[in-house]
């Protein structure tokens, strides 16, 4: 039953200046999960803001829908958006360029069977900020294509900052 | 001191791979099945990691995964939060068996699965009752439910040696469903 270890860091991407995204490509179609760990903070002036995104080309909002449970410090909430209406793999709190200097986001999202071309994808995730929030969220992908990129970006386009990490890791199941 | 699994499922960080390792994998392939065990689990690990996406053949939209440890049937104690997209709640449970979560079920669009991360802390120690800790969702582009729980089978401190899981509603886990199991040194 034993193996080799696996929870492989597959690419990091950490952005040395202002950058409107953040992409992983050519992804290999060798492990069995995806796990995609990172901060990030945007340049849009407010104190929050969406992070997003979409894997392989599909950047519309026909194929992806979400469901996620939130807390910012009074109130825990639940909201949904389903096709149509959103596009992107996470429906991340993001920080923003009101929010104190130096505050990221943290992103951790779970991207399971990645490569199986035979299922929708179903992605599990939790991201937050000290000064926003905290949320834990499902997303579905309704396309059986094995996911070969992945592209992050703010919701309206603003630019992700300096200092913005991700890490990729590939998790390979006997 | 950090512990991997807990990165692994929970928060942002950095892991260390060369800790984490693949024990065996289900995949229910042809036809449904009733069950999905995994046994002779080696003790040489500090925790446990079982990754899934799931389906069931229970004609609703979604359906519950249970789990007994070594074949054991008492009801966990539980705690969780949920939101179903438009509601927030908690709730506690001390009369179903563990729950891993949601998986999706046969009124769903085909295609469509649940998945979850459950930690299985401490495994191996006999001077504890076992936590696992859920977190779980699935999306139905209309419906869905995120899930985050606590349980522990309070009554039993053994080693946990064997997994086996199976669905709430009396139904099978459907074609397409995979659980794999992962030890963290």
């Amino acid at each position: 039953m034993a193996s080799a270890p696996t929870y492989t860091p597959i690419a990091t991407q950490t952005l040395a200046s202002n950058a409107s995204s953040v992409s992983f490509t050519s992804i290999p179609q060798t492990y069995t999960d995806l796990v995609l760990v990172g901060q990030a903070r945007c340049t849009r002036a407010t104190t929050q803001s969406t992070l997003t995104g979409y894997f392989n080309s599909d950047s519309a909002t026909t194929n992806y829908s979400y469901t996620g449970l939130d807390g910012n410090g009074s109130t825990a909430s639940s909201n949904r958006l389903s096709s149509g209406s959103y596009q992107g793999v996470f429906a991340g709190l993001l920080a923003a360029a009101n929010n104190t200097a130096g505050v990221f986001s943290q992103v951790l999202l779970h991207i399971m069977n990645y490569s199986n071309t035979t299922t929708y994808k179903t992605c599990i995730g939790r991201n937050g900020a000290a000064e926003i929030g905290t949320e834990a969220e499902v997303i579905l992908w309704r396309s059986t294509a094995a996911i070969t990129s992945i592209t992050i970006n703010e919701i309206l386009g603003n630019n992700l900052v300096t200092g913005t990490t991700f890490t990729l890791y590939g998790i390979a199941s006997a | 001191m950090i512990l991997p699994g807990i990165l692994a499922s929970g928060i942002s960080g950095h892991l260390f791979s060369s800790n984490y390792y693949s024990i065996a994998t289900q995949t229910v392939t042809g036809s449904s099945v009733l069950a999905v065990t995994f046994s002779s689990i080696p003790s040489t690990y500090t925790h446990l990691q079982l990754r899934w996406v799931g389906r069931t053949t229970r004609s609703t939209t979604s359906d519950s995964l249970y789990v007994q440890l070594n074949g054991d049937t008492s009801y966990y104690y539980s705690h969780g939060l949920s939101g179903n997209g438009s509601s927030a709640s908690a709730y506690a449970d001390n009369t179903n068996p563990n729950n891993l979560g949601l998986a999706t079920a046969s009124s769903a669009t085909s295609g469509m699965f649940g998945a979850g991360v459950t930690d299985i802390l401490d495994y191996t120690n006999t001077n504890k009752y076992k936590t696992l800790r859920n977190f779980s969702g699935f999306d139905e582009n209309g419906s869905g439910t995120i899930r985050l729980s606590s349980s522990a089978n309070i009554g039993t401190s053994a080693a946990i040696n064997s997994i086996y899981i199976y669905t709430n509603g009396g139904g099978n886990i459907d074609v397409g469903s995979q659980f794999a199991l992962y030890g963290i040194k």
